[in-house]
């Protein structure tokens, strides 16, 4: 029943660039409000607190992940419409909405490493310790991902938590490499998530304002949850608040490790090792990013345009 | 190959354009729009004709790849259109759906038809926006609902699609406008002879612009014929119904729709009947496609209400 389309169509095309001009220009007008943080940020210095996050210096991930999760969810809600009006097949958007959610944060990780490894060699970087880390501090950095320029780090848990005191190895050769290895696999995510979120919600609006409005709460909900407990562990895999989420052996601590790619193991008298194995990440960005997909084309595959009368 | 020869044979390749639909099916739910339509589609100007709900929009939509069918076929000249961007490329479809953002600029707006759908017809969309009276640098937003639509329509008559299918082309014109767009209608297809669908409920007005009908009623093709034809289709019967039966029974017609009124009853036989046979009380009267299309998608309430 389907007719087939050989090779790279004008319609593909056309739409894969649309969505990259898409994400081009969000994330144009999101680097040009960054570059002032920056500024900002180089001018306020560091304070010399040692909170987790620091004041004056911005969290990269943090900041773009809002802009790929919306800018991805907005492709996939509101530009199907015109994009099947004008002939695309569903398997050609489908295919520019994997492409460029791939190609995006690649692109995007390419250009943080480059910009934050030209600070870095520029001096204005200073390594510092016993905080959250061996953090490169500067105008900006990644929190998750900078965890990756090290290997492993020693960390005596058998001393009261005043008394912690951590042990940190030097950055690795490929140190850079997993960092971007890491950054990408954080944005993938956050492109893939987005473009799900986006699918569902078009899916609920077929169904009427109440059923998109329902929609919306649930993902707030479960937006606000996620970003107050489980996350948290992620953001901050030492501090082990949460009892079971690190207790060794248990599944909650393999599932930290897993999400994090920090992992964990003790030597005899106790001592933490911490080994940053960035393939974890990476692979489970992946099979994320493979399972969304799948997801949104099984929506993709189904969705219609019925007329939209009164819409002039 | 000489200018004769081309034209001879773009001539040719226009005539081989064929649109077949085969046991279309669509359900919304319980609903059945669509009921195994049947239909074959040659370059010309049909009207697609029947009441609300018939499944008209339904229909192009399922050729425009815009609404999944239920089951069946579509095919171009042998392709499936379904998810096919070869054969959509030359598919176009104007409804209510808006395409495009509303705060661009009209020549905005053809240049992106002109990037999916090939060679744009500038010079006919200039002489068309010039007739209706609208500026071609202005904000689609900005104008009122007729011109907005009269703007959808320069766009789809100036793609260079070979079906060209117009849901409620006239929504929001005036008399005049209406007009002006059937003349650019007219010589678009003069200029460019392809499959055009034309689907209206102001059937009397585009009586005289289509070549052919198909009549849709409850998601099937009850009758499709050339325009012209319309006044052999059937005749109005009227007069006393005793007599009217008689006259029915004894010429073996067949009812298409039948109406009480009193002691006379209007009954609408399938063909022409020889009026020099009937009976001075009974008068026989050929209908127009109007009412031609009234009666025969009315038929079944008609009968139901006996």
């Amino acid at each position: 029943m389907t007719g087939k389309t050989q090779g790279l169509s004008r319609q593909f095309l056309l739409t894969l660039r649309r969505c990259l001009t898409v994400y081009g220009v969000v994330l144009a007008v999101g680097l040009l409000l960054f570059v002032p943080l920056c500024y900002q940020s180089v001018m306020l210095g560091y304070t010399g607190s040692s909170a987790i996050v620091f004041p004056g210096i911005n969290d990269v991930e943090l900041y773009f992940r809002p802009i790929l999760l919306f800018t991805a969810m907005a492709w996939q809600w509101f530009f199907f419409d015109s994009a099947l009006c004008h002939g695309v097949s569903r398997k050609s958007y489908m295919k520019a909405t994997a492409i460029s959610a791939a190609v995006v944060p690649l692109l995007l990780s390419v250009l943080y490493l480059m910009a934050r490894f030209v600070v870095i060699a520029t001096g204005t970087a200073i390594c510092y310790e016993k905080s959250d880390g061996c953090r490169i501090t500067g105008p900006f950095y990644a929190h998750l991902s900078e965890q990756f320029m090290y290997a492993w780090e020693r960390m005596d848990w058998n001393r009261a938590p005043s008394m912690w005191e951590a042990q940190y190895s030097p950055a690795l050769p490929a140190g850079p490499l997993f960092v971007g290895l890491k950054f990408f696999s954080l944005m993938l995510s956050y492109t893939a998530i987005g473009a799900l979120i986006g699918a569902v919600l078009a899916w609920l609006a077929r169904r009427g304002i109440w059923a998109v409005s329902i929609g919306v709460v649930v993902l707030w909900y479960a937006a606000q949850q996620l970003s107050s407990s489980p996350s948290m562990l992620i953001y901050m895999p030492k501090m082990q608040v949460i009892s079971n989420f690190y207790e060794l052996g248990t599944a909650q601590n393999r599932l930290v490790q897993a999400m994090s790619g920090r992992v964990v193991s003790y030597t005899a008298d106790g001592v933490e090792i911490g080994t940053y194995v960035v393939w974890i990440p990476l692979a489970e960005s992946l099979v994320l990013f493979v399972l969304c997909m799948w997801i949104i084309w099984m929506f993709t595959k189904r969705r219609e345009i019925h007329p939209a009368r009164q819409r002039g | 190959m000489s200018a004769s020869e081309y034209a001879t044979a773009a001539a040719d390749a226009v005539a081989a354009v064929k649109l077949t639909i085969t046991d279309l099916h669509k359900r919304y739910g319980s609903t059945v729009a669509l009921n195994g339509v049947n239909l074959t589609l040659r370059p010309a100007i049909y009207g697609l004709f029947g009441r609300n709900g018939a499944g008209k929009s339904t229909l192009m939509g399922i050729i425009a790849n815009r609404l999944l069918p239920g089951g069946g076929s579509i095919e171009l000249d042998g392709a499936s259109v379904f998810e096919n961007e070869t054969a959509q490329s030359r598919i176009y479809l104007l409804n209510e759906t808006v395409p495009f953002m509303v705060g661009v600029r009209l020549n905005t707006i053809f240049k992106r038809e002109e990037r999916y759908y090939g060679d744009f017809d500038w010079a006919f969309s200039a002489r068309m926006l010039a007739k209706f009276g609208i500026m071609p640098g202005s904000l689609y937003g900005q104008l009122s609902l007729g011109q907005r639509m009269i703007v959808r329509l320069v766009a789809a008559l100036c793609v260079p699609v070979d079906v060209l299918l117009l849901d409620e082309p006239v929504l929001g014109l005036d008399a005049a406008n209406r007009e002006l767009f059937y003349k650019f209608l007219l010589e678009s297809f003069s200029e460019h002879p392809r499959i055009i669908v034309l689907s209206t409920h102001i059937i009397s007005e585009i009586a005289h612009v289509v070549e052919r009908v198909a009549i849709l009623d409850q998601g099937r093709i009850i009758d499709e014929f050339g325009a012209e034809s319309v006044g052999s289709r059937a005749t109005v019967l009227v007069g006393e119904s005793d007599r009217v039966n008689m006259v029915i029974a004894s010429n073996q017609l067949q009812i298409i729709a039948r109406e009480q009124m009193g002691h006379l009853v209007s009954v609408v036989v399938r063909g022409q009947v020889d009026t020099s046979e009937l009976p001075s009380d009974v008068s026989a009267n050929r209908l127009g496609l109007q009412e031609y299309v009234i009666r025969a998608t009315s038929a079944t309430d008609i009968q139901k209400g006996q």
